[in-house]
């Protein structure tokens, strides 16, 4: 028996099925044939009988490479995009219903239409995310009446790679739900409701124009929205560089009173803000009006203050530093 | 690789991009006493399956129809003519249905296997459907449907309901992502049902893929050219077409068009993929 390969192991012997043949004994086979081309030689307790019934084989699944773009990026994947050139990270704030998720799908579907003046789109590590949020306002999903994913909790990120005089800029913009922001609008510390505040280069405070043009609803929607910057700002949350802005959304539901009435208390919500920060911008939106097309209005120049450099102290910029490595973004240092 | 080894060109493009029809007319010219600068390099294989698609095409007849699930692999040696490098090419066709680009785009992962093939690849031939939906897809399209009665049953997401430009876009990002520098030849194909018979495959790029010509433009580590191929020369259901295509010469009627317009050759896209230098 030459072969060491059928060599059973310690503990384990071979045996023959043939009442004939004395191989266990003599380790001769009576057929004179080696163990392991004769069919009755098998290892001890494998005969057909005693072997248990195994289920069968599932079948084999080639090993698979992990790629991205399917589903929006966690903390860490979006560190890892920050660390190779920075990155700015916009913190999209807003109630539930306040349009959040809209606008994110609004400002990608922007470059669907081609470049905004000198802003051309570059890439995204979240194509296929930004596309599954916008599905429910495509033909193909079968609804007939344009709508976005909701947000699901947890803390995600949409990312933007934008290509702008000849540099490449990634954009992270945070794909939040509307809970942590209630929370902050009712007394809880935004460092804790939404612990990446700090980090943020920008921050979107969406207001909803539906309530504004309620008028059982304009006031109260005025003071919570004064609240949640106040939140956002006070004790250093949002640092004194970062950049603020307040955007009313679904102004094509608003009539020119609203719009006066809106006009007159706007600085209402800002200013709680311009008590810690120098750079406070007010802009009216509608992300996606009701009326078709659905053409958005404004998001151009909301997007060029996103992009507008922060008054940041050189040594900070870019925000995720890249000789820094990975740094977390959604603790606080 | 070794000098000897041929040049590797993968071919990729997501359920009827045209894939097939390409390949079908490739394999009419390089297997014929056409002028194509290329040749097969050997006649070993199974090419059964060429010689039906080809068979099919020079009959004017629709491809047959690729199964759900059949992932169709296979690939073409060739060597290009008069050349005293003895350059061979290696065309590689992963899967020929394109569900597996599909699910790479759904799920976000191929095989180790596909990824490997990618990575070693000199260049890349990618597919886009002239007639693909190219959106918008907000808004005109979704209010655009019948009735007046708001329905809330979404179908579940799938990547063939969305527009060809996002879809190309990721799947160039993904591609990219596992080679460096590639070189892109992206085929737009039945180009002969773009109406417009002076707009350039460049020109239809602009208007119909408006984020991938912002991506390429701006990416410098990514090298794209375009062609409008037309491997049919028009439409088979049409009769009258099919009669003057049939009475031409299955390779002859091929159509290809360079980026800016120009008369181009079937090959054109492979020989640029490879980044081979070529009087």
């Amino acid at each position: 028996m030459g072969d060491v390969d059928i060599l059973p192991p310690p503990g384990e012997a071979l045996v023959c099925a043939n009442p004939e043949c004395d191989f266990a004994q003599t380790g001769d086979c009576t057929d004179g044939l080696e163990p392991a081309d004769c069919p009755q030689i098998t290892m001890h307790g494998d005969s057909a009988e005693e072997r248990p019934t195994e289920a069968p084989a599932p079948p084999q699944v080639p090993p698979v490479v992990r790629l991205f773009g399917a589903t929006a990026l966690s903390p860490p994947e979006a560190d890892d995009i920050a660390a190779v050139r920075g990155a700015t990270m916009v913190l999209l704030a807003g109630e539930a219903e306040a349009g959040k998720t809209t606008l994110l799908v609004s400002l990608f579907e922007l470059f669907r239409q081609g470049p905004l003046d000198e802003v051309r789109f570059a890439g995204s590590q979240t194509l296929m995310a930004f596309e599954e949020r916008a599905w429910p306002g495509r033909a193909a999903s079968g609804v007939n009446e344009p709508d976005t994913e909701r947000t699901v909790e947890g803390l995600r990120f949409l990312h933007l790679l934008l290509h702008r005089d000849g540099q490449l800029r990634d954009v992270l913009l945070t794909d939040i739900w509307g809970e942590p922001f209630e929370n902050i609008i009712e007394g809880d510390a935004s460092t804790e409701a939404v612990p990446l505040v700090g980090r943020a280069d920008v921050a979107i405070v969406l207001v909803d124009g539906e309530r504004i043009a309620n008028l059982a609803l304009r006031q109260d929607t005025v003071r919570r929205a004064r609240m949640l910057v106040g939140g956002l700002t006070e004790n250093g949350a949002l640092r004194e560089q970062a950049r603020l802005i307040v955007a009313l959304n679904k102004t094509d539901t608003l009539t020119n009173d609203d719009r006066t009435w809106w006009s007159e208390h706007r600085d209402e919500v800002a200013e709680p803000a311009r008590r810690h920060l120098s750079d406070v911008h007010l802009i009216d939106i509608a992300a996606r009006p009701a009326k078709v097309p659905h053409t958005p209005q404004r998001l151009g120049e909301l997007l060029r203050a996103v992009l507008e450099p922060t008054k940041r102290p050189s040594r900070q910029l870019p925000h995720v530093a890249a000789e820094q490595g990975r740094r977390a973004l959604w603790t606080q240092e | 690789m070794s000098d000897s080894d041929p040049t590797e060109v993968v071919l990729a493009g997501l359920p009827a991009s045209g894939k097939t029809q390409y390949i079908a007319g490739l394999w009419l010219a390089v297997d014929g006493q056409s002028e194509c600068r290329l040749h097969l390099a050997n006649y070993k294989g199974d090419r059964r399956y060429l010689v039906e698609i080809g068979g099919r095409l020079a009959k004017c007849e629709d491809p047959p129809h690729t199964e759900v699930g059949e992932s169709r692999t296979f690939d073409l040696p060739l060597q290009l003519d008069d050349d005293d490098k003895e350059r061979r090419l290696r065309l590689i066709v992963p899967d020929l249905s394109g569900e597996t680009w599909e699910h790479a785009l759904e799920e976000a992962e191929w095989t180790v296997e596909l990824d490997e093939r990618i990575s070693q690849a000199s260049g890349l031939v990618v597919f886009v459907h002239s007639q693909a939906s190219s959106g918008p897809t907000l808004g005109p399209l979704a209010a655009s449907l019948p009735g007046d009665e708001t329905s809330r049953d979404i179908h579940p997401f799938r990547v063939s309901g969305i527009a060809a430009d996002s879809q190309l876009v990721q799947l160039i990002q993904l591609l990219r992502a596992r080679r460096a520098n590639p070189r892109i030849a992206l085929v737009v194909s039945a180009w002969d049902l773009v109406e417009d018979d002076t707009l350039s495959p460049q020109a239809w790029l602009g208007e119909n893929c408006k984020l991938l010509a912002q991506f390429v433009e701006s990416r410098d580590d990514i090298h794209v050219n375009v062609w409008g191929i037309s491997a049919q020369g028009g439409r088979f259901d049409d009769p009258e077409q099919a009669k003057r295509l049939l009475e031409a010469d299955a390779v002859g009627r091929i159509n290809v068009r360079d980026a800016e317009n120009e008369i181009g050759a079937i090959e054109d896209p492979l020989l640029w993929a490879t980044g081979w230098e070529i009087s």
